[in-house]
């Protein structure tokens, strides 16, 4: 009697951390935020490149990727960890951006603005490194990345 | 008199219809939208499919507001005759015109093929709320637009429960199912639309053939989408290539039969000379110089008869005529 009440109490205790254990997992959520402004000039043409390491613990992954740009052309690209494109845009300001050199004080400078926004979310997304990619020109502007690694379908 | 009153009466009539026509060229809808939005529709000009999400203010060609019941209307009669890709996009309060927002629920565009002909209708639904989501009416090859956007949408936002394999076999059956759209489709635009929402890029290196075939069928479309795109196809020109080994092959060939002519000629000529005499040789090679009967005469110290005679024994022997023909053979 004694053994099965043991027995019964560690069955419980058991029970009790694996069901603790799944609903942490469920829960695990990754959050990753960068935010890049560009605005010297020895900034402006420089390719940079944000990584989102992905665990693959995770069902979803979601990438809210913002630019908004003055001056230049900025193209946006994400690439998952086999190096094939998943989405892409450019977003172009009218203004070259020729004039943005150090002498120019950003006060003067006539801007004309453009921004674009991608959100999307991969299922099952590929372990590895993600790489979000920002191929500015003569860019006087702002990229920001939002990630979120969840088992949520949908963005928080 | 009578006819050529009514003759006239018809033309008039046939230009006030064509006017007519003209008149119905508008791009108008209807879109329901939360207060988040700012009451200005854009109007852009996609100028070929790599530029399909690009933004800026130089791609902007006209813009119509918005008014509170959601209604907006573009005179599209300025249109180019032949059809083209536009986008019509609204920007967020606060956000600048040239803004676009591409996934999720706030997806800011819709694409749609328009000439100065057209009459194109766009309407949301008022329950959702949502631009991506609006119906295109109005031309025909717009639906079949749609049709792919809906396609690449139900297989972005399907959920597979976890199963990578699966995703892959749709995306696979999406791919072909978008080239077989690319493949029956009598509209050029479609065709191209199709084969970029299918991601070709990666496709192109497995089945260059495919895209290699589907640019012949689309040979006489000089258009600045198709340009672009033939840009984007290695060796396009595949056929060109084999005709051009077929020419550097025939070259081969037809350099192997001449020489083995001029060979064969060579050796026929050196056994002609073989018939000749001492004497004559000697004649041929004064011949060969340009000398004149006299000269040779005066070297061989012969008489000019003599050497007139050896000349037509030479001739003779060698099958010519004249001292032209001489100098030919050893040039």
């Amino acid at each position: 009697m004694k053994k099965t009440a043991k027995l019964l109490s560690l069955l419980m205790l058991t029970n009790l951390i694996l069901f603790n254990c799944v609903q942490a997992q469920s829960d695990f959520s990754l959050d990753y935020n960068r935010s890049i402004q560009i605005k010297a000039a020895s900034e402006a043409s420089k390719i940079k490149e944000i990584k989102v390491e992905c665990y693959g613990r995770n069902k979803y992954l979601h990438l809210v990727i913002s630019s908004w740009v003055k001056t230049g052309t900025l193209k946006i690209e994400i690439i998952d960890p086999a190096g094939k494109t998943q989405e892409s845009f450019k977003i172009e300001s009218s203004v070259a951006g020729e004039e943005m050199d150090n002498t120019t004080p950003v006060e003067s400078m006539i801007f004309d603005e453009a921004s674009g926004k991608i959100s999307k979310t991969f299922e099952n997304p590929m372990k590895g490194i993600w790489i979000i990619k920002a191929i500015p020109k003569l860019v006087y502007g702002k990229i920001e990345v939002n990630s979120q690694q969840t088992d949520i379908p949908k963005l928080h | 008199m009578r006819l050529l009153k009514n003759k006239h009466v018809i033309f008039f009539l046939l230009i006030l219809l064509s006017f007519q026509i003209r008149a119905h060229s508008v791009l108008k809808g209807q879109l329901y939208l939360d207060s988040t939005w700012a009451p200005t529709v854009y109007l852009s000009l996609i100028p070929d499919l790599d530029n399909i999400y690009s933004m800026s203010n130089n791609m902007i060609i006209e813009n119509a507001e918005l008014k509170d019941n959601g209604e907006f209307i573009f005179n599209i009669d300025y249109l180019t005759d032949e059809d083209k890709l536009y986008r019509i996009h609204l920007s967020k309060k606060g956000d600048p015109p040239a803004s676009l927002i591409i996934g999720g629920k706030d997806e800011n565009h819709l694409f749609f093929i328009a000439n100065n002909q057209s009459s194109i209708e766009i309407k949301n639904n008022p329950a959702t709320n949502l631009i991506s989501d609006a119906a295109i009416s109005g031309y025909l090859p717009n639906e079949t637009l749609q049709e792919i956007n809906r396609l690449v949408l139900y297989i972005d936002t399907a959920d597979f429960s976890g199963s990578s394999i699966k995703r892959e076999l749709m995306n696979t059956a999406l791919s072909e199912k978008l080239k077989e759209i690319a493949d029956t489709t009598s509209h050029p635009i479609v065709a191209l639309y199709a084969l970029y929402k299918s991601k070709y890029e990666y496709d192109l290196e497995e089945n260059p053939q495919y895209y290699q075939r589907f640019l012949e069928k689309w040979e006489s479309n000089r258009s600045g989408y198709f340009n672009e795109f033939r840009k984007s196809i290695p060796n396009n020109n595949y056929h060109k290539k084999h005709y051009n080994l077929l020419f550097i092959l025939l070259g081969f060939i037809t350099g192997i039969f001449l020489t083995i002519l001029f060979f064969q000629y060579k050796k026929k000529r050196k056994s002609l000379l073989n018939n000749l005499t001492n004497q004559e040789r000697k004649i041929l090679k004064y011949l060969k110089n340009g000398n004149s009967n006299k000269e040779i005469s005066e070297e061989l110290n012969i008489e000019i008869s003599t050497v007139k005679s050896h000349i037509n024994s030479i001739y003779s022997k060698l099958k010519i005529n004249s001292r032209k023909d001489v100098m030919n053979m050893f040039d």
